[in-house]
């Protein structure tokens, strides 16, 4: 019924996609989380905006009314009036999106100085999506260079290290810009600990908008906002609905959305001051 | 925290923040003495052989007020030694047995300072890490626990 594929999103910069500045008076501007591990994630429906954005701005598509746009995406509703004219009822997106969750997160470590963390549970998601054989994660081992560390420093804590791990090699993406598979430092942690090492991560600022006139804050315009940090990595599954028996379905869509290699694509909040820039690739087919 | 074994593969929290928060109650009672882990947040930034020696300068002055803050600073640099010995990293002069007479000995830490960050580069930036948080815990415990001068102990209204 569906072709599955999904993809994997490297943050290029600081990523923030959560409460935006000025839509609540408490000052906390979160990214959203996973309900489990308490990890960022990016939300379906921003991927599925960003993609669908991208499509509609796309020259051809333009140029045909539109015509791809409506048939992945659906058919808007059509205004009061409009219905009586050509205009079609709604139908339903061919795409479907779900949320981005992490594969790898880079946390500062004062001997490193970077080592990218995940936990069993979040390299599990992963492993089901990308077809990637079953494995059992063990917290504490790590994998890298080198092969012989006893311990891994962070601002809150240190970490005794189990045994290095070739395996987990599998388990990093290849292509990716920042983190390469035997050459970083990538490291386990218990699927209770890794929300904790993630706020660790995160990049925070506090910010402010300036008065027109006088160097100071604007009023109420002074906020903190946290952020993925640069150099992280997330995945989300996507899928097509089957048309036909011999549906080639994701190799139109990939054309129509020209997304053949990796693309470089803007996700969340604060997009003009530097955040958002991601590298998206998408694996297809895996049935 | 895990007590069993030490050497047990896991997660060890340094408790930065109730090191903090104990050596801040500690000191509140004595006049003045809370305003310096503001200067010791700064202090870290030019490294552990600047934040080293500040308890010896205090030891030299002969108002009381300046002892008291050569404690503060004192047991900060023992807390970190303590933090740190749990990782396996010592920290020289540690119990901060060095007195502010003793030329040789000032000397030989300091040394020891400086050969730490030349031999042992990762233990020097752990320790400044650790002790940057230590003090960002420091002055965050000082803001809610500082009395307003005029009640401080032996002080009447």
């Amino acid at each position: 019924m569906y072709k599955k594929a999904y993809g994997i999103i490297e943050t290029l910069a600081p990523l923030h996609v959560g409460a935006s500045a000025g839509e609540e008076s408490g000052n906390l501007n979160l990214i959203f989380r996973d309900q489990f591990t308490q990890t960022g994630i990016i939300p379906g429906s921003s991927i599925r905006g960003r993609f669908r954005a991208d499509m509609r701005q796309d020259l051809r598509q333009k140029n045909e009314g539109y015509k791809d746009y409506n048939y992945w995406y659906g058919q808007e509703a059509p205004e009061k009036g409009e219905a009586a004219e050509n205009k079609k009822d709604t139908t339903e997106a061919l795409v479907k999106f779900e949320y981005a969750s992490i594969v790898w997160l880079p946390v500062y470590c004062p001997n490193q100085p970077v080592v990218w963390v995940s936990c069993p549970r979040l390299l599990k998601r992963y492993q089901k999506l990308s077809g990637k054989t079953p494995y059992t994660f063990t917290p504490h081992t790590y994998y890298g260079a080198k092969d012989n560390l006893t311990k891994l420093f962070f601002n809150l804590g240190f970490i005794r290290l189990d045994s290095s791990d070739k395996k987990l090699g599998d388990y990093i993406p290849d292509n990716l810009e920042n983190l390469q598979s035997g050459r970083d430092l990538v490291l386990i942690v218990s699927d209770t600990e890794i929300s904790m090492i993630h706020d660790m991560a995160l990049y925070r600022q506090s910010r402010v908008a300036l008065d027109a006139n006088e160097k100071k804050a604007k009023g109420g315009a002074f906020f903190n906002v946290e952020a993925l940090p640069e150099g992280t990595i997330l995945t989300f599954p996507t899928a097509i609905k089957n048309k036909g028996k011999d549906d080639n379905s994701w190799q139109e869509y990939i054309v129509d959305a020209d997304i053949e290699k990796t693309k470089e694509l803007y996700f969340g909040g604060l997009e003009s001051i530097g955040f958002g820039r991601t590298n998206v690739t998408l694996y297809e087919g895996l049935n | 925290m895990t007590t069993t074994n030490k050497q047990d593969a896991g997660w060890y929290p340094y408790n930065l923040d109730h090191h903090a928060q104990a050596l801040v109650i500690k000191h509140r009672d004595e006049k003045d003495v809370l305003i310096e882990s503001h200067k010791m947040r700064m202090a870290v930034a030019y490294g552990l052989e600047r934040f080293w020696g500040e308890h010896l300068r205090f030891e030299r002055e002969k108002k009381e007020e300046s002892k008291n803050k050569g404690k503060y600073w004192r047991d900060v640099w023992q807390i970190l030694g303590k933090i740190l010995e749990e990782s396996d990293i010592t920290l020289p002069d540690a119990d901060t047995k060095v007195k502010f007479d003793d030329t040789t000995k000032i000397g030989e830490t300091s040394s020891a300072i400086w050969k730490m960050s030349a031999e042992t580069p990762d233990d020097y930036r752990i320790a400044l890490t650790v002790l940057t948080q230590l003090c960002d815990s420091l002055v965050w415990w000082t803001q809610r626990y500082r009395k307003k001068d005029k009640k401080v102990k032996g002080e009447e209204d």
